[in-house]
């Protein structure tokens, strides 16, 4: 049975900055459920990070400034929570990762130590308890000989393990949600498939729940169960990954996926592209925020945001193809890794 | 604002068309980085109020001796220690000279001696930390060492040596803080120059084929200029109240010629019974002091990129 | 026909960090590139690439070995004909934010190479060529005037593009030119090197991790790991029949953007973390991850052999012919 652990209703987040507000989340909803992993993928500037940093209560403010939407956690509203009623629920029911391993950890402090400080925020501990937690979790994260490294400082480790310990950290109190910023985005290749893999592991043997915030559509395939795209503040699309990638139905989406060059397309061909740059959050626009680039345009998208449309079940977009008064279009063609077929059409 | 999107009519669901490259054009208007400094800089009160009173000491200087009719040498025994009043706006002092006017003769000196003494040095410190820091190697060793080596010894003890051996007054003194106050500013630039060698910017300068002349005054100084900026304003101060202090000891300016310093120590003498003598001295400098901390700082925090929303 | 612009024989490039501790950053490396081709170099941390880069533009000097563009080892020129040479190579950069210096005008910047080389006569040519370069890669005139913090990355990068055109290079140096922008906009910025390359008879050097990018873009493709050269090949041969133990697992971590392909596909993934370049282990430099390594491997430093068709490895379980019986089926292992 899925229980819906958070729920955001039309969230609204701006910045007041000497040149003006900038409407960094225009009215984004989204929810997650219990041990489920959901990524929330754009591209920078989006607003993806200051979604979730929002509902973390992590953007200072000034500048910063909530200025619509609910958030419910459990079901209780926690929109206006105090500063001291987040200090409760961070760390404790969520808790948050980030992108750069090196800059996230004290260098002054030793690792057990970062650890069991996290758990003794919220729980009263032994010191001896609070050690053997620190074990344990070293080693869920797979980190070898934990009884040593307990004792050691960041700055003997490497990227990859340094965000093993970050994990460690955001772990220690058994957080019912995992926020994960661009959690690989500064590793290399082989290291990111090994914290994935630690993190996939956590998530069942902790059934905790996961929001992944990434651009890399590869992870996605991999980890996602669900999936939001994000666009000038915006969630465009939502659906089950399957849903995402075989039939995705917004213009951006398909931008999106059309930009991983397919296996055995060469430089002969073109990639395809989505001209021009996202909008300036300033200034934002009256109806589609994706109208300057999209190939599909109508006179409708441009004073009109398109409202949000069921496509299946869990599966919606924001788009005015969608409407029945729209013209037909060739349908997207979906890229599998062995080769291309056609997705399942607009209608 | 519930828009009745049923009622949109069908004929809005036409394309309109291939995307125009109109994604390519910029909305804000353009702004260089100096406006944008001095934007900034101008937006702070508290800095801004700094500066008003600098340019204002600095004005009155110049102007406030023209325009007196007393000379800050004149003596008038028959007037000594008087207190303010309309003749005399500061009073008078022990050998009954005009001290509205020697303070403000002694403005031009301290600020004069001020000033330089902190520019000087800078740039020295600039030329021979820019050297270090570009050129590496055994240079930049030698260098570094030898101002480990320099530096061991208090800036004060350097500053009496030297002003025993080549004498008193505003040159001297210019000569002295230069001689021993460029260490501080050599190592900061070397640590700049060090950083901003190996930023990308500069590396493409290299890979184009640049001349090391052009890497240095096109790249090295503009991107090196704000920070030297902001600290010759931080040093003044501080070559304010060494030479007050090496006057109020005896060894800066010595009279006739008057500076703040120098009339401190005179006022010391009689405090108890005439304080403005000391006090009015005193308030000039930490005024003089403080204002240039304040612009300071406003122009350092105008100058850091990470204050840019 | 074509004939070999770049040439890099036995390349070493080390670093004194203290003593004792030599950083062996690039270790005995040769390889060569054909005029009009693209080499992809790639390689995780720590493995050298942006070393091999900054030596081919002469950032460094090599320790050993050499670089030759056109026959011509460039480290042995004198300053004039160095300064001749400069035009030829040029370098595209990673990072579009440090790469472009912020007190200057796009104008200035772009103009940068054809000031110090006096290449336009009047202040009039100068603006030409310039806007000429702008356009070039996509950008308008108008921009000439701005400063860099006004455009966006990929904007950005076009005018680090575009600065490096105004020369009139033969060969470029993509250092990760396209890793630190979006997904969307490094489709746009491929498209144009590809672009310029056709029209400009350039040749490329592409360094990266993206393997789809490289898959797509490079003619051929080198793997480097900790400084040493571990496969060579062309670049389709390369990802579907991997040898080289690290290339393998390399191309099995990359996450795949196809959600049945992730589902069914097991994966075999490399275990531990590279292992730092100062003062290296004797012998193959994989061979404390590698599952098949055998005691030579741990004594003597595998050869770059050509095992066929031009496919090049160094390894001494794959020169053994030891690793042609693991029976492991490798339908586009990227």
């Amino acid at each position: 049975m899925t229980e819906k652990i958070l729920e955001v209703k039309d969230l609204e987040f701006s910045f007041d900055t000497y040149a003006g507000e900038v409407h960094a989340i225009r009215g984004v909803s989204f929810h997650i459920n219990r041990s489920e992993s959901l990524a929330i993928v754009g591209e920078s500037g989006c607003g993806k990070s200051v979604t979730v940093q929002s509902i973390m209560r992590l953007v200072p403010t000034p500048p910063g400034r909530l200025k619509g939407g609910k958030i419910f956690y459990f079901g209780k509203d926690i929109t206006n929570y105090s500063d001291r009623q987040m200090e409760k629920l961070r760390g404790k029911e969520m808790s948050m990762i980030f992108q750069d391993p090196m800059t996230s950890l004290n260098p002054t402090m030793r690792i057990g130590r970062q650890i069991s400080e996290g758990i003794k925020k919220h729980e009263k501990i032994s010191p001896d308890e609070a050690r053997k937690r620190s074990v344990n979790l070293l080693k869920e994260v797979g980190i070898s000989d934990p009884e040593r490294n307990i004792m050691r400082y960041p700055h003997m480790y490497s990227g990859g393990m340094r965000q093993r310990v970050m994990i460690a950290i955001a772990l220690a109190c058994n957080p019912k949600i995992l926020f994960a910023d661009e959690p690989t985005t500064s590793l290399d290749v082989t290291t990111q498939a090994q914290i994935l893999e630690v993190m996939n592991h956590l998530k069942q043997e902790f059934e905790m729940a996961i929001v992944l915030i990434t651009h890399n559509l590869g992870i996605v395939a991999r980890f996602a169960e669900r999936i939001s795209v994000m666009y000038a503040g915006k969630i465009v699309e939502t659906g089950k990954t399957d849903d995402i990638f075989y039939d995705p139905r917004h213009p951006y989406t398909w931008g999106l996926l059309n930009s991983v060059p397919a296996v055995g397309k060469k430089r002969t061909e073109k990639l395809p592209t989505i001209k021009g740059t996202p909008p300036d959050l300033f200034m934002p626009p009256k109806g589609c925020a994706f109208y300057d680039r999209c190939e599909y345009r109508m006179k409708v998208c441009k004073e009109n945001d398109p409202p949000e449309r069921m496509i299946g079940e869990g599966h919606y977009a924001s788009c005015w193809l969608l409407d029945e008064r729209a013209p037909g279009i060739k349908p997207y063609v979906v890229k599998r890794h062995a080769g291309e077929s056609s997705g399942k059409g607009l209608m | 604002m519930i828009k009745d999107f049923a009622g949109i009519p069908r004929d809005e669901f036409e394309f309109v068309g291939e995307t125009e490259e109109k994604s390519e054009v910029l909305t804000r208007p353009s702004i260089s980085f100096w406006k944008d400094v001095w934007r900034r800089l101008f937006k702070n009160k508290v800095a801004m109020t700094g500066l008003i009173i600098i340019l204002a000491i600095a004005l009155f200087s110049i102007i406030i001796p023209e325009l007196s009719s007393y000379s800050y040498s004149q003596q008038n025994l028959r007037n000594i220690n008087a207190a303010p009043s309309s003749e005399h706006w500061f009073g008078t002092d022990s050998l009954g000279r005009d001290l509205w006017v020697r303070i403000w003769v002694g403005a031009r000196v301290s600020l004069a001696v001020g000033i330089f003494g902190s520019i000087i040095p800078s740039l020295i410190g600039v030329v021979i930390g820019g050297i270090s820091g570009y050129f590496g190697g055994k240079v930049d060793m030698i260098i570094m060492r030898l101002i480990d080596i320099i530096i061991c010894i208090p800036q004060m003890i350097y500053i009496i040596l030297i002003m025993l051996v080549i004498g008193s007054g505003p040159v001297p003194l210019i000569i002295a803080f230069a001689i021993t106050g460029w260490m501080g500013s050599a190592r900061n630039v070397r640590g700049l120059i060090l950083k901003i060698k190996q930023e990308e910017f500069v590396l493409a300068s290299r890979i184009l084929g640049a001349p090391h002349g052009y890497i240095i005054f096109k790249h090295l100084v503009p991107n090196t200029l704000g920070i030297v900026v902001v600290s010759m304003t931080l040093g003044v101060p501080a070559a304010i109240f060494q030479e007050a202090y090496l006057s109020f000891i005896g060894l800066g300016i010595k009279p006739p010629i008057p500076s703040w310093g120098q009339l401190a120590n005179l006022g010391t003498s009689v405090f108890r019974i005439f304080p403005t003598q000391l006090l009015i001295p005193a308030i000039m400098i930490s005024l003089t002091m403080l204002s240039f901390n304040l612009f300071g700082d406003g122009l350092r925090d105008a100058l850091d990129p990470k204050l840019r929303s | 026909m074509s004939q070999t612009i770049l040439e890099v024989k036995n390349l070493k490039k080390y670093f004194n960090i203290s003593k004792g501790q030599i950083l062996k950053a690039v270790d005995n490396i040769s390889f060569s590139i054909e005029r009009g081709k693209i080499l992809g170099m790639v390689g995780e941390s720590g493995c050298g690439k942006t070393t091999v880069g900054r030596t081919i533009v002469h950032l460094y000097s090599p320790d050993e070995g050499e670089v030759l563009f056109n026959g011509v080892n460039i480290d042995e020129l004198n300053n004039k004909k160095y300064r001749q040479i400069t035009k030829k190579i040029q370098m595209i950069f990673q990072d579009p934010y440090a790469s472009l210096d912020p007190r200057k005008t796009v104008s200035a910047i772009v103009g940068e190479g054809i000031d110090i080389h006096k290449l336009c006569r009047s202040k009039t040519e100068r603006m030409e060529r310039i806007y000429e370069m702008l356009e070039m890669v996509g950008l308008n005139r108008e921009h000439a005037n701005r400063f860099p913090h006004e455009f966006s990355g990929g904007q950005r990068q076009r005018i680090g593009i575009a600065r490096a055109l105004a020369v009139g290079p033969e060969f470029l140096v993509c250092d990760e030119a396209i890793s630190a922008l979006d997904v969307s906009i490094q489709a746009q910025i491929i498209n144009l090197l590809i672009d310029l390359q056709k029209r400009l008879n350039l040749t490329y050097l592409f360094i990266a991790h993206d393997l789809s990018m490289i898959r797509y873009i490079s003619d051929d493709t080198i793997v480097m790991y900790l400084g040493t050269l571990v496969e060579k090949s062309e670049t389709e041969e390369l990802f579907e029949n991997p040898l080289h133990p690290y290339t393998v697992g390399l191309l099995e971590a990359v996450p795949i953007a196809d959600p049945d392909y992730e589902k069914n596909h097991k994966r075999d993934l490399l275990s531990g973390e590279v292992p730092s370049p100062i003062n290296p282990a004797p012998g193959c430099r994989f061979s404390s991850r590698c599952k098949f390594a055998k005691e030579i491997c741990r004594n003597e430093t595998p050869v770059l052999k050509d095992v066929g068709g031009g496919h090049m490895v160094a390894c001494h379980m794959v020169h053994r012919n030891e690793w042609q019986d693991r029976g492991r089926g490798l339908e586009g292992a990227e």
